[in-house]
């Protein structure tokens, strides 16, 4: 037997005979150990049978010769792998007296990878594979193609049964080959000898993959009717990374392939992002797998680390706040392949999981780092994608950590109660109310004039990030959120190991029954009411499931008339009250009868157009115009239009008001262009489908282009009902718009001071008695919560009793709108945001 | 009028549509990107912008005023 080393320079020898075999004698250490050499007794050591095999083909395919390599799983349940290779040398070894197949086959430690230099890049483990595959083998059979003949030879259990003999001959000298057939040993492999296809299939994509354009025929005699299977995968590790991203969205268009030789150590990389979170690192070396990696695995890492950090701070892509990418973050949504060929790998067991070769960590590194670089600066847009992507990783794990060291630092502060919230003294959950308020003459107020007993304070504060050119940038500051995280007791996130348990989101651990939001009715008030909603919608969603999120409801107004003050919730309210101080002082004549209204029926008739007035706006806001609206009533019926369109024609709009849907279909075929309605287009009209933005074909003309809107006037029904009943208080809808005539009188006063004021419309009563009732009258409107005192603060918005609120409903109808109308506050559109804030921030319903 | 079927909403980090609302990271896609819109709120990256009014300035300078209803 000869150890010689290795020789340096790789060249090949171009006779490959027995003479090159060397060997170790007895397989039945094998037989009696098989775990030493096969792994196991296991299905997975069954199958490494075959790996042991084909690996010796793909050697052939490595050194040069081999192009296919055909499989089979016959019916008896053996196998057979066939290679176009060279063939396993006939001659006799001279050292040994046998044929080198006989004693590649039987002679542990015994092969042409060790040394003499026939196979450069080898998979099979020196000397170990067809023997060991042999040993444990209920029979085995080779047929050797080579010089014009078919050679063969059987055992059984590493027995030689048949000697090495000729079957048949050849026309063709150079076709040759090596075709192995076995049956595995039930004796040994306790468990099973039944091949699986899948995982058969499985291997051969691998090695198809890492071995281009080796290819694979592969066919399960088993089943009726099997077809064989073709296996090639020509681009290599770019149709394996292709496969590996399939049905993912990939965050940049193209895998990156690097390769590259150093030291005779041949690196191929190829690697792609994907938008999920996992990560795909497969590492070969000599087209084994290794699923424990290595030092080309570490070599690959920590290369993708380096070249995304340096061109990421080349390029000025990471700010000061971006937490540094580590290496577990370019990991995330990698998928990648590694391939090393290595004239003598060294790996940490026999089964190959692990490469430990030293310097392969430094040349697949430098080959790696090289050529992510030179792809980087060749596409900068690639670069940038998968930096990002790498960033959002980072900051993923930063917030982790943030999140648990908050909750921890709270648990280490004893109680872990923030120092300015002044809790309550009743312990029970389902009891206690915590208020946010804005501000902290606010949360003093709050403070003073709690239920001390039940009700605990929290103030916090919007950070007014800079005023310049006229902006206001509001944010919560990192203390704000921690303090409130920790006030209310539940965590936050969700455990992903038992050790993070802790900090995780848990509802049992909510310290109060109510979080109320308490803040001033002013724009900044709105901002910090909606991030915290928003924060409470994202990150503690449960909260607002179970209805614990309320909006405290401050009164709008001060009303202060002589000595006597009055708070007033809202616009409604003060109408109100104006309403019934206006219509104490006037009296209203109507003009048709002669009839004067008496207080309480003017009143009453005050409410009801003041009921009209808000519909009258919704119709507005639809972009109609009310008196329109009212004059396309139905004569006869009385009906109100149940629908309008808006049609926009270059700079000019307009509305057209139908009676019912038939009217709007109608209207719709002879204005098929404005696509009122989703529906295919019937046959023979014009041939064209209607898309839904309503002339997208029209393109090449914007100035014909029409765009139109339908509505569904829903408020038709309430409208006509506040129109009957005003007809029979006596006022004519047809009196709603100006006339040329007074139709009413309004007096104030009686007789000789008595002023008599005409009315040419019906809109010109209410707006005419608010004024008169506001006279007199201070209205000072809340600026903010500061602006009570404690005792104020309780009695109108806090005390259980008097206090209106609203609480936060949230479902997945209205949480689409919710993100996008938060999504608008963070943006720089303006009208939207503004509407949004008007119009309350998230959907809240009315509490009693 | 609620629906059936669980609604498609877009993810608020990544953007991507799905039924995530009932989900356990609802209304986020996955952890991930629960983990990194918290870390944008510890982060102090959430802002609300906007730009100031004629209204913001008086309603600075006079504090107190009367109110058209």
């Amino acid at each position: 037997m000869s150890d010689a080393p290795k020789p340096e320079t790789a060249t090949k020898k171009t006779e490959y005979n027995a003479d090159d075999l060397n060997s170790l004698k007895g397989l039945e250490a094998v037989r009696k150990k098989p775990g030493m050499y096969i792994g196991g007794t296991d299905e997975r050591a069954l199958h490494h049978c075959v790996s042991e095999v084909l690996d010796n083909s793909v050697d052939e395919f490595l050194a040069g010769y081999c192009t296919h390599i055909d499989v089979s799983i016959h019916a008896d349940g053996s196998i057979s792998i066939r290679d176009n290779g060279r063939g396993i040398p006939v001659d006799i070894n001279k050292e040994h007296g046998i044929p080198g197949v006989e004693l590649v086959l039987t002679q542990l430690h015994s092969g042409g990878k060790y040394g003499q230099g026939n196979y450069e890049y080898s998979g099979g483990t020196h000397g170990v594979g067809a023997k060991c595959v042999n040993a444990v083998s209920e029979w085995f059979k080779v047929e050797v193609t080579r010089d014009g003949k078919i050679h063969a030879m059987s055992f059984e259990r590493g027995v030689t049964k048949q000697k090495l003999h000729v079957i048949a001959e050849v026309k063709n000298k150079k076709h040759t080959g090596t075709l192995i057939t076995f049956m595995p040993d039930p004796e040994i492999f306790q468990e099973t000898t039944e091949f699986k296809a899948e995982r058969i299939l499985t291997r051969l994509n691998d090695l198809a993959y890492i071995n281009a354009p080796l290819s694979f025929t592969f066919i399960d005699e088993r089943v009726e009717g099997a077809k064989p299977i073709h296996i090639q995968h020509p681009k290599g590790v770019e149709d394996f990374v292709n496969r590996l991203v399939e049905n993912k969205t990939v965050v940049h268009p193209k895998p990156i392939l690097i390769k590259g030789t150093r030291d005779r150590i041949i690196v191929e990389v190829a690697l792609h992002y994907t938008d999920t979170y996992n990560e795909q690192l497969l590492c070969y070396t000599n087209a084994v797998p290794n699923p424990d990696g290595g030092t080309h695995s570490s070599g690959f890492r920590g290369a993708l680390t380096r070249a995304i950090n340096q061109y990421a701070k080349n390029n000025s892509l990471l700010k000061d706040k971006d937490p540094a990418i580590t290496g577990n973050d370019v990991l995330e949504g990698l998928a990648a392949v590694v391939s090393v060929k290595h004239p003598d790998p060294r790996f940490e067991s026999q089964t190959k999981v692990k490469l430990i070769s030293p310097e392969v960590d430094s040349i697949v590194g430098s080959i790696t780092y090289e050529g992510l670089m030179l792809h980087f600066e060749q596409n900068p847009n690639v670069a940038k994608k998968i930096i990002e992507k790498c960033l959002m990783a980072a900051r993923a794990r930063e917030a982790a950590r943030k999140a648990r060291e908050t909750v921890r630092k709270g648990a280490l502060t004893g109680g872990g109660l923030p120092g300015k919230l002044a809790d309550c003294s009743e312990r029970d959950p389902s009891l206690t109310e915590l208020f946010v308020v804005e501000g902290d003459s606010a949360g003093g107020s709050a403070k003073q004039g709690r239920d001390r007993r039940f009700q605990a304070i929290l103030p916090i504060k919007g950070k007014i990030i800079n005023v310049e050119k006229a902006r206001l940038d509001k944010v919560l500051q990192n203390a704000e959120v921690q303090t409130l995280i920790t006030a209310i007791g539940t965590g936050i996130g969700t455990a992903t190991s038992e050790k993070d348990k802790e900090g995780s989101f848990d509802i049992s651990k909510l310290r109060y029954g109510r979080i109320i939001i308490m803040t001033d009715a002013d724009v900044d008030g709105s901002h910090i009411r909606t991030l915290l909603l928003t924060f409470f919608y994202r990150q503690m969603p449960e909260l607002v499931r179970q209805g614990k999120i309320y909006i405290a409801q401050p009164p709008l107004y001060l009303i202060k008339r002589k000595k006597r003050e009055e708070y007033v919730e809202d616009d409604a309210q003060l109408n109100k009250i104006l309403i019934s101080l206006g219509a104490e002082e006037v009296k209203l004549k109507n003009l048709a009868d002669g009839k004067v209204f008496t207080p309480a029926q003017l009143k009453d008739m005050l409410e009801t157009l003041e009921r009209l007035a808000k519909f009258s706006d919704a119709i507005r806001r639809h972009g109609g115009d009310f008196e329109t609206y009212l004059s396309e009533r139905d004569p006869k019926t009385g009906m109100l239009p149940a629908y309008m369109v808006k049609v926009r024609e270059g700079n000019a709009e307009w509305a057209t008001y139908f009676p019912g849907e038939a009217e709007v279909r109608a209207f719709h075929e002879e204005n098929r262009d404005l696509n009122l309605f989703d529906d295919p287009t019937p046959e023979g009209a014009e041939g064209e489908a209607p898309e839904k933005p309503a002339a997208k074909k029209d393109k090449s003309d914007p100035t014909t282009r029409r765009r139109a809107r339908l509505i569904e006037l829903h408020e038709s029904t309430t409208v006509q009902k506040l129109i009957d009943e005003l007809a029979r208080k006596g006022l004519k809808i047809e009196h709603y718009s100006d006339s040329d005539e007074p139709i009413f009188e309004l007096i104030e006063g009686e007789g000789d001071k008595a002023v008599v004021q005409p009315l040419f419309s019906i809109p010109e009563i209410l707006s005419k008695v608010l004024e008169i009732g506001k006279r007199g009258l201070t209205i000072q409107r809340f600026k903010g919560l500061g602006e009570m005192n404690p005792k104020q603060l309780y009695e109108t918005t806090m005390n259980p009793n008097k206090r209106k609120m609203l609480k936060v409903d949230l479902n997945e109808d209205n949480a689409v709108e919710a993100d996008r109308m938060f999504t608008i506050l963070m943006g720089d559109v303006v009208e939207p945001r503004r509407v949004f804030i008007e119009d309350n921030a998230l959907n809240a319903r009315l509490d009693v | 009028m609620r629906k059936i079927m669980a609604r498609e909403i877009p993810c608020p980090t990544c953007r991507q549509k799905g039924a995530w609302f009932d989900t356990p990271y609802g209304p986020f896609c996955s952890e991930r990107c629960k983990m990194v819109d918290l870390g944008r709120w510890l982060g102090e990256e959430y802002r609300i912008t906007s730009p100031l009014t004629v209204e913001d300035l008086k309603e600075l300078s006079e504090g107190v005023e009367d109110e058209e209803p």
